[in-house]
């Protein structure tokens, strides 16, 4: 079997490394083109303007492997009738193609902006072109509410002269409930601005117009989400509002197309709700359920969502998924800890765990063993009283 | 360059060279090392690096901080010995030591 997958990211990284253990027959083919060689995400935002170093996310032996061949290059198309993978004027044709293009980052149009001064960070390239950018006087703004906004602000703050943060709305991290959203916000080192729109900027006097007025600015990085690479998939109507459709089993409408990692849209089994999630866990979980199938051993997705966010010193982690609206409980509430259920009603949908690593890790035992019901874990006390108390 | 010999959980041995300030982890995944899935990449927030240090390890390795005690507790059948390998960083101290990977990550 020939197999074509699409982009090189968490999901092919993974899918790689479990079709070569699951002793796969056949070839793989990756296209990518993201840089010479794939690289870890979450650093970029974390660790990488200190350390200037990334770690790569593919170790050599699978970079040299007899069976995997790299194809440095942009897709332009695909034909699954035919079996076709098309870049620049060249096509080979392949038993199956995996689409695994990850999404991009949205970037919004700022009057007076030049490349130099607006930013978005998704890439190590785009990691690089900030690092390149910054010193010890530069005035950077950053534009976003979500995690990877607050982490980008933490990473910063130490390095330049100052970190501005401006907030779509009056809330921060709108996926997350407010007692955390507002405990990580009272230890954010950037000035935070709610409600405040980007007018325009004039970058030869180092001032952003705001909504709110003149910001000191020199550069500008905007964190306000992301775009599915689904634009291979449309023409086959293989898309649905979110991504590329896919069951659960990572199989599109097209028998010969497969999608797995953050393009990937299907009902998930936690949340009841067709969606893309943008996370390591889903990149990784959804490319061991393709590697089965491809193995010849076909496993529905059953897995529960988790994601983690490093804010300085801070570690958020999250246990399954909730929706903005789901109702929130604290559970426990420490001198820099916080655990809160969300909910809707009795059913648990997701335990937020700021600096608690053993709720985080026992609610994600207990949504393993079935629906978590608010009562029985608010009269247990804790996630983890809970996971005891069942096993006993 | 230094190294660490791990083994894996079907009794291999495979030597890892590494550059101080490098992780176990790292220094494991460049080996290939059969038996670590470490799912978060080193973020401390899988626990799915689980090794078991030896007691030539004892006094020459920083102990575990609270949030990777936490996470071990949920590792399979932690024991004092347990470690998280991206949590654990080599210095030449630990060339010619060993690590067993745990048996089960989950
Ligand atoms: C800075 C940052 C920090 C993050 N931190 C965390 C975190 O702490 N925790 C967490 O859970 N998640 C985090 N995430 C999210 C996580 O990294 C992603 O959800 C995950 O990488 C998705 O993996 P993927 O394989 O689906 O897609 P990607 O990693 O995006 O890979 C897709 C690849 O396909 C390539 N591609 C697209 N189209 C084509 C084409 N036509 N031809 C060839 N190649 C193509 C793209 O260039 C890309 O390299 C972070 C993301 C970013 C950007
Ligand atoms: S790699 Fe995830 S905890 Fe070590």
């Amino acid at each position: 079997m020939r197999i074509a997958i699409i982009g090189a990211g968490q999901a092919t990284a993974t899918l790689l490394q479990t079709l070569i253990r699951g002793e796969f027959a056949g070839t793989l083919t990756v296209f990518h083109d993201e840089g010479p060689r794939p690289v870890q995400r979450p650093p970029l935002s974390k660790t990488f303007f200190k350390t200037k170093t990334a770690d790569w996310l593919v170790p050599d032996d699978l970079m040299q492997h007899p069976q995997i061949r790299w194809i440095h290059r942009t897709v332009t198309a695909i034909d699954p009738d035919a079996g076709h993978v098309i870049w620049d004027d060249e096509h080979d044709s392949f038993d199956h193609i995996v689409l695994a293009t990850g999404t991009r980052s949205l970037k919004p149009t700022i009057e007076g902006a030049s490349q130099d001064t607006c930013h978005t960070l998704r890439t190590l390239a785009d990691a690089e072109a900030i690092l390149k950018r910054i010193t010890p006087e530069t005035q950077v703004v950053i534009q976003g509410s979500g995690f990877l906004a607050f982490e980008i602000a933490h990473a910063l703050a130490t390095t330049v002269a100052s970190v501005s943060l401006l907030l779509k709305t009056d809330r921060a991290m709108p996926q997350v409930s407010e007692v955390i959203a507002t405990a990580l916000m009272e230890d954010c080192p950037a000035t935070c601005y709610p409600d405040t729109q980007i007018e325009y900027i004039q970058p030869e006097m180092a001032k952003l117009h705001t909504s709110k007025g003149p910001l000191a600015c020199d550069l500008i990085i905007s964190a306000i989400g992301s775009v599915p690479n689904a634009e291979l998939g449309a023409p086959w109507g293989l898309t649905d509002q979110y991504g590329i459709a896919v069951d659960a089993t990572m199989q599109t409408a097209h028998p010969r197309v497969s999608a797995m990692g953050e393009v990937a849209s299907f009902p998930n089994p936690h949340t009841h709700r067709t969606q893309r999630i943008e996370s390591i866990a889903q990149a990784n979980d959804t490319a061991q359920v393709l590697a089965a199938r491809l193995l010849g051993n076909p496993q529905p997705f059953q897995a529960t969502p988790w994601f983690w966010s490093d804010q300085g010193a801070h570690k958020l982690q999250i246990a399954g998924l909730a929706t903005r609206d789901d109702q929130s409980t604290v559970i426990t509430h420490g001198d820099n800890t916080r655990v809160v259920a969300r909910h809707q009603g009795e059913q648990v949908t997701a335990i937020e765990a700021l600096n608690q690593a053993r709720e985080f890790m026992a609610a994600r035992r207990l949504f393993e063993q079935g629906p978590m019901n608010l009562s029985d874990l608010m009269q247990a006390g804790s996630a983890f009283s809970l996971l005891q108390s069942s096993r006993s | 360059m230094p190294s660490i010999t791990f083994i894996d959980p079907t009794e291999t041995e495979v030597t890892a060279s590494f550059e101080p300030g490098d992780t176990l982890l790292k220094a494991a995944y460049f080996a290939r090392v059969e038996g670590i899935l470490a799912e978060c990449g080193g973020g401390c927030s899988c626990a799915t690096c689980h090794v078991h240090l030896d007691s030539a390890w004892d006094g020459i390795v920083e102990p575990p901080s609270l949030q990777e005690s936490d996470m071990l507790a949920f590792a399979v059948e932690p024991t004092p010995h347990s470690r998280l390998a991206c949590q654990v960083e080599l210095t030449d101290a630990h060339d010619g030591l060993t690590v067993t990977v745990a048996k089960r990550q989950y």
